[in-house]
């Protein structure tokens, strides 16, 4: 059997297992979904491209398990963030997710991740959708239920949209997709991966949601939702390539508003989370690239929105000032590259606007860290930890292997520098009352307050010393076009120039040279 | 008669001897009647395997004695036919087995499973009719075998649902009998045949679709087509099995297969389509599909609920065969089988809720998956599959419906199946929602005890075996062997090359 079958397989048999085993309220339901999740990390990084086709399967008969740059990328990040899942969930006593719930989730990712073939596809999306439902259902308390049934309408309504689309798709094969088709996609993509207007759920489900679960909606629907659209709508979406820009600055500039708007760090995180959907989608229309570009930008940059909620739970210190500096640097230089990616479907006019999600995007998930850095990292259910680094790593490569396919230009490195400083000075400037106070020693602040105090620098210099400047400037620029002054200098350089001797050593090297010429 | 005539009359007899024996035995002769029951259901299934490989193969099997002068009584097996009859005698298995369970303490057993035997003997029977006559005669006696069934309980309201259910049915034989007499004195025969007996036959246009709107009505009693159906939901007052067996083997999957005969085998697709009444049959079932769904939204009643739901899901059947086109054709077809599947299982744990812990309402089911969570994770699948949520059956027949409509340009069907399922999903999804995830009460209305086990074994295992099976064909579909790949098989013949 080929591992490429393990991977769906392995989850759904553990969660047969546990479901009937008696001795299964004795396992770490951490430990167990770690393991599990360990195998397609090891996977992602030791396997060999691979292919199985499986033409029994569903309708169609084009079935396929494929292992490609895209599925290598779907299955590190899936495999990663459950893997993260896992080990937290052994170092928390809160009541968490039940295993089969979260395997069954697992078990819908890794078919998506590898699955070819609408159809299959289809199954795969569905089953993450209602997995990660399933997942946020077992948290405790009632304040995941209002996010929750928003999260169900939209699940169910996107569903319906993509079987129209394979439905059409399927009903005239070989042609390529109308526009109408593609946009059907775009708003089943919409609906499902959270982005404006879709994105409502989002912040009121992380706030309501420990870190665990936390991690998996921030990141599996939206990367569900690109993945599936890489496979459904290869290539030929740069018709819509206006369309998604359009939605992606609208989006962009109203998550940024709202997240502006929020005071607590994971409500900030909800609407930095809808950002960066929002530039993924206007990534898409240019496609996957040869290598799976975007697939691993959305490695780097789900990953890095992933990690945030794991910031709180490590203690105060260098090194979590550090992992959250990484998050920053990681998403905001893979929110450039995504930029310079998508750029490639619009036209020129319209390029001029796509830095503006990427900026609003890195803004906010700055926003979002300095709310996060305000946070002290002693809460009683968990231990701390240091797993950040597990998701900065993977989204570190995401981004690593993103600028291997496509090495990076200037566009890409600007948006990070920008969006992290607008983000520092923002909230530093932002009222009191709406941002936490953070404990000294922050290696952000320090950053934070150079900046401010260059800024501050900057203000001085431009109301004091500036209009100096520019008085000087002003006249001098007047004494241009006085004639008489002109006169007089034009007078003044004939003279120094007579009198300069370099014109004497010019004539000597004149009679020098015609001198030798005469001799030859 | 060679003996290639006999095995249809064998499939009869092997669930017609036991239920007349049935008949007889005394209430405590539990034993014998279990054996009888399962016996005549093993048997009747190696009976059809066996006709089956001889069909695949070419053998014809057909059993002919004259019935009325001019017209014999034909029982014919074809491929179409044993479908519905291979669906009929897996789930009667399924189905007895379950009654067993739950009509343990019960009184009249005997006469229960002795209708419950002659019933699914005449739906074998309307199944391998080869005749609009023979068909006629089983299509009747389904509805007065039927009744006894519906109203087991003898309480006023379920002799109230079966007199209600007994106007409508023998309201519908009327006019397929009407139906039948006048085609009868137009043609002169009333065979089935691939790709029907009218066409080409020189008879007036507007005649024949007065005789199609009658035989169509009158199968769509059973089918409960709307505005017919109103017989379906009163029925629920009869146990559990008998509702299975309403809804998945016998009565209104009678009649949505008498509406696949009727368009098939008596009009023929092509010529039914060209006559024009395939376009007013499809509007029909799609507002029947609309209408059901709506109104299930509104049941608290779980059985009424899963009614309204078999009314809407029956509809497709008729749906994918107006579309007339092949793969919708095979996508309706389909359906018969998978809708069965899917329908019995959760008819099975609506019945486990009821038998074990009293619980019959919707709003009575919060956390019963922590209580039963084998039967609550059958009732989930199946109800994903209702909605269409791959890879369950359903998804395959939504997806054969809507490809094939897309094919022969009735776009509006996808929209129709579309409003469906989001309804479909708007009638489970609360279900599984308030079953898995809200607290448990403290006390069940009724709870049975059963030890360690969440109920009898004979309860649990019919809709895991049920659910199971919607599940592989639906994952496993393109597989030789599958009902889909049964089904395109039939529907090559129904369709000229």
């Amino acid at each position: 059997m080929s591992t490429l079958l393990v991977l769906p397989l392995l989850p759904l048999a553990v969660a047969g297992w546990l479901a009937v085993s008696p001795r299964a309220d004795q396992l770490s339901v951490g430990w167990v979904v770690a393991l599990v999740a360990a195998f397609p990390v090891a996977m992602a990084a030791l396997a060999a491209p691979d292919r199985i086709e499986l033409p029994e399967l569903l309708v169609q008969g084009n079935a396929a398990l494929v292992f490609d740059p895209v599925a290598r990328a779907a299955v590190l990040l899936f495999g990663g963030l459950w893997l993260t899942t896992g080990l937290l969930l052994t170092r928390t006593t809160a009541p968490g997710p039940s295993a089969i719930a979260l395997l069954a989730a697992l078990s819908g990712a890794m078919t998506l991740a590898i699955a070819e073939g609408g159809p299959l596809v289809y199954t795969g999306l569905l089953t993450t959708g209602y997995g990660v439902y399933l997942v946020m259902a077992c948290e405790p308390g009632d304040d995941w239920r209002r996010a929750a049934r928003a999260l169900i309408v939209l699940l169910v309504l996107s569903d319906l949209l993509v079987f129209e689309l394979l439905l059409s798709a399927a009903a005239s094969p070989g042609t390529s997709p109308q526009v109408g088709l593609l946009l059907l996609g775009l708003v089943a993509l919409v609906l499902r991966a959270g982005i404006p207007p879709a994105h409502a759920w989002l912040p009121s489900a992380l706030v309501a949601v420990g870190a665990p679960v936390a991690i998996l909606l921030i990141a599996v629907l939206p990367a569900a939702a690109v993945f599936a659209a890489l496979k459904l709508l290869p290539g030929g979406s740069s018709q819509i390539g206006v369309v998604c820009l359009l939605l992606a600055v609208a989006g962009a500039a109203w998550m940024t508003l709202a997240g502006l708007a929020q005071t607590g760090s994971r409500a900030t995180l909800g609407y930095a989370t809808a950002a960066t959907a929002t530039l993924l989608l206007l990534a898409l229309p240019a496609g996957a690239g040869p290598e799976g570009e975007v697939a691993w930008l959305v490695v780097a940059l789900l990953g890095a929105c992933a990690a945030l909620p794991l910031v709180p739970l490590q203690r105060p210190g260098w090194t979590r000032d550090i992992a959250t500096a990484l998050v920053l640097l990681v998403h905001g230089l893979a929110a450039g590259h995504a930029v310079q990616h998508a750029v490639q479907a619009l036209p020129l006019g319209a390029a001029l606007f796509a830095p503006l999600p990427a900026l609003c995007a890195v803004f906010l998930l700055t926003l979002a860290a300095r709310r996060t850095a305000g946070i002290a990292g002693d809460d009683a259910e968990t231990e701390p930890t240091r797993l950040t680094f597990v998701l900065v790593l993977i989204s570190t490569l995401g981004l690593g292997l993103a600028w291997t396919a496509d090495p990076p230009r200037f566009a890409s490195t600007w948006v990070a520098p920008v969006g992290i400083t607008l983000g520092l000075l923002t909230f530093r400037f932002l009222p009191a009352h709406t941002r936490p106070r953070i404990p000294p020693g922050d290696l952000l602040g320090v950053v934070e307050r150079a900046v401010a105090q260059a800024l501050r620098w900057l203000a001085a210099f431009c109301s004091r010393r500036l209009p100096r400047i520019q008085q000087r400037g002003a006249a001098w620029l007047l004494g241009l076009w006085n004639g008489a002054a002109w006169s007089r200098r034009i007078k003044y350089l004939d003279l120094r120039l007579r009198a300069w001797p370099s014109t004497s050593l010019m004539m000597i090297l004149v009679a020098l040279g015609a001198a030798f010429l005469l001799a030859k | 008669v060679n003996a290639n005539a006999w095995l249809p009359l064998l499939v009869l007899a092997s669930s017609f001897v036991p239920g007349m024996i049935i008949f007889m035995l005394p209430e405590k002769a539990v034993a014998l009647r279990t054996t009888l029951n399962l016996g005549g259901a093993v048997l009747k299934i190696i009976f059809l395997v066996l006709m089956m490989i001889g069909v695949s193969h070419g053998v014809e099997y057909e059993f002919r004695v004259p019935l009325v002068p001019g017209i014999d009584f034909v029982l014919h097996a074809d491929a179409l036919s044993l479908m519905f009859v291979n669906l009929s005698a897996v789930l009667w298995l399924a189905t007895t087995i379950y009654a067993i369970g739950y009509l343990e303490d019960s009184p009249n057993r005997s006469r229960f499973f002795g209708y419950f035997s002659l019933c699914v003997t005449t739906t074998v029977g309307l199944a391998m009719a080869g005749n609009l006559l023979t068909f006629l005669v089983f299509y009747e006696a389904l509805t007065l075998t039927t009744y006894p069934l519906v109203v087991h309980r003898g309480t006023e309201v379920a002799r109230k649902a079966g007199r209600s259910y007994l106007a409508y049915t023998i309201g519908g034989g009327v006019l397929v009998l009407a139906g039948t007499i006048w085609l009868y004195s137009l043609t002169g025969t009333l065979e089935f045949v691939d790709r029907g007996f009218i066409a080409g036959l020189d008879i007036d246009p507007g005649v024949l679709r007065v005789i199609f709107t009658l035989l169509i009505l009158g199968v769509g009693v059973k089918a409960a087509l709307v505005p017919l159906h109103g017989w379906l939901p009163q029925a629920m007052v009869a146990p559990a099995p008998v509702s299975a067996l309403l809804h998945a083997v016998a009565v209104v999957k009678a009649g949505a297969f008498g509406v696949v005969r009727i368009v098939y085998d008596v009009f023929g697709i092509e010529f039914a389509a060209s006559l024009g009444v395939t376009l007013p049959l499809a509007l029909l079932a799609s507002v029947t599909i609309i209408y059901g769904s709506a109104r299930a939204l509104f049941q608290d009643d779980l059985k009424r609920r899963l009614a309204f739901s078999t009314v809407s899901q029956v509809s497709y059947i008729t749906l994918g065969i107006a579309v007339a086109g092949p793969i919708a054709s095979i996508g309706g077809l389909v359906h018969l089988v998978h809708q069965g599947f899917m329908k019995i299982t959760l008819f099975f744990c609506a019945g486990n809720f009821a038998e074990t812990l009293g619980v019959h309402k919707v709003s009575e089911l919060s956390g019963i998956g922590r209580r039963m969570p084998w039967t609550t994770a059958a009732f989930t699948l199946a109800a994903l599959g209702m909605i269409g949520v791959p890879p369950m059956v359903g998804f395959i027949s939504k997806w054969y419906i809507g490809l094939g409509a897309l094919e022969v340009g009735q776009d509006w069907v996808v929209l129709v199946l579309a409003g469906s399922s989001l309804l479909n999903a708007a009638y489970f999804l609360p279900i599984l929602r308030k079953a898995w995830f809200d607290p448990p009460p403290d006390e069940w209305p009724h709870e049975r005890s059963y030890g360690r086990k969440e109920t009898a074994w004979m309860l649990l295992l019919p809709p895991l075996a049920t659910v199971t099976a919607a599940l592989a064909w639906g994952l496993f579909a393109s597989m030789p062997g599958t009902p889909l790949d049964w089904v395109q098989f039939i529907a090559a013949r129904k369709y000229a090359p």
